[in-house]
């Protein structure tokens, strides 16, 4: 699709687009009754105030780049307006911001409690050590959780966070995480976020979206404007320079 | 994807005060066709905004995904198409030529042909339910069909239906074979379940 003369009913009326959304809403939504009021929500939101989010379009992009874009933005306003009205329970605002942190991966983004340890170490959030995070966590796993019904279960096999079976194969960086113990993978990763927060804006995209998200690098090299072959060697540079940090903080692969 | 690194180098700013990344600009980035300032300055957001990386990462994906997503370039020679292709013209030049050649010198109409049912040959089939045939339209339009695949037919004027042809209701029902036998300027069909 290319062009901004198409009226945007036609737009919606395309089986492509309407079959996008449903594709994209049951991508976003395991929940059947989710995957069809997000749906309801996308359209109600692409008709609203005379198609005005597909008026915008001023047909410098690919129409269906643009409309997927679109798709996209509205998901992520459904979930806000969905979990929006989620409210963290009384019992766990009270204990800080680490355990809210905690509820949300865990009860919402479903990552396990041993996870969530990890993470708030990375972030900052909690400083003790993991006998006292799980004393500290009695309260957060006593506290309702509708939407994960393993949120009381302290075993690392949670089911819901979505993991590449051959991310960690691809992805040098996840190969070395997955191989520290707990202590040197917060270390690692902190390390990481912050050698990755000095780079060039390019290369901090090149490096989230090749290693954080998986992207191939062929399609970032084109988004930041590079051949596929210099991307891949400015990546052999970025990694390179983080292996150097790490084993200056004294992290090396066991 | 890894959750540790996915976790650490995805930005954690959900930017609520700021604006958001204009959608059309997120489109011509996807298609590596934002440069300038308009790309430092989107580059720059969604290194620190949560919500529209999120949007970015999802529409890559779309993108990908998408039918007349460009397929990576390949050297045409290195395609196994082009391996497939060489193959097949060598087949053709071996299997096909003889028959060329016997095509051409002795090229004969057929007075009897088999060939599958399709939507094509139902919608002929299922006009009217008569079992013979007068409308010069639709016995020219059957021809064209045979034509079309590659029967070249004797001439005929009539066409008599062995017995009435009714469509299968089932979707998966078993394949049929249209049965032509043509006779002194008539075409006599018959349909049958494929065995």
């Amino acid at each position: 699709m290319k062009g901004n003369s198409i009226a945007p009913e036609k737009i919606l009326a395309s089986s492509e687009i309407i079959d996008k959304i449903e594709a994209i809403c049951k991508r976003h939504f395991a929940d059947e009754n989710e995957q069809n009021e997000s749906f309801i929500f996308i359209l109600d939101r692409l008709k609203a105030d005379n198609f005005r989010r597909l008026r915008a379009y001023k047909g410098q992009s690919q129409l269906t780049t643009y409309v997927y874009s679109l798709i996209n933005a509205l998901i992520v306003d459904y979930r806000r307006k969905t979990y929006g009205r989620r409210r963290i329970p009384a019992s766990v605002v009270k204990l800080g911001k680490w355990a809210e942190t905690a509820y949300r991966l865990v009860c919402w983004q479903k990552f396990s409690f041993d996870d969530a340890y990890d993470i708030l170490q990375v972030e900052n959030l909690f400083a003790g050590s993991y006998e006292r995070y799980i004393k500290a966590i009695t309260p957060i796993r006593e506290a309702p959780c509708r939407e994960n019904p393993a949120f009381q279960s302290l075993n690392e096999e949670v089911a819901g966070v979505a993991e590449n079976p051959h991310g960690a194969d691809a992805n040098p960086l996840e190969a070395l995480i997955g191989k520290l113990d707990r202590q040197r993978r917060v270390k690692a990763l902190k390390i990481i976020r912050a050698a990755t927060e000095t780079l060039s804006h390019d290369d901090q995209l090149l490096i989230r979206l090749v290693y954080g998200a998986d992207q191939p690098v062929n399609v970032v090299a084109r988004m930041i404007g590079l051949s596929a072959s210099s991307a891949r060697r400015r990546l052999k540079r970025l990694l390179t320079q983080f292996r150097k940090q790490l084993l200056a903080e004294g992290i090396r692969e066991p | 994807m890894g959750k540790w690194v996915h976790k650490a180098l995805t930005p954690t700013d959900t930017a609520e005060t700021g604006p958001h990344a204009d959608m059309e600009d997120l489109a011509l980035l996807v298609e590596g066709k934002l440069g300038g300032d308009e790309r430092e300055n989107l580059l720059r957001h969604l290194n620190q905004c949560g919500q529209c990386y999120e949007i970015l990462q999802s529409t890559m994906k779309d993108v990908q995904e998408a039918p007349s997503a460009e397929p990576t370039p390949i050297a045409w020679w290195k395609t196994k198409s082009a391996y497939a292709l060489a193959a097949s013209i060598i087949f053709l030049i071996l299997v096909g030529g003889p028959l060329v050649y016997q095509f051409q010198t002795r090229q004969s109409l057929i007075a009897s042909a088999e060939l599958i049912v399709d939507q094509e040959l139902k919608d002929i089939l299922l006009e009217y339910d008569a079992l013979e045939w007068h409308r010069v339209k639709r016995i020219k339009r059957f021809i064209s069909v045979l034509h079309k695949k590659g029967y070249r037919v004797k001439s005929f004027d009539r066409v008599i239906l062995a017995k009435p042809y009714y469509q299968t209701k089932s979707l998966f029902g078993p394949e049929e074979v249209l049965y032509i036998r043509i006779d002194d300027g008539v075409a006599y069909l018959e349909v049958k379940e494929k065995k």
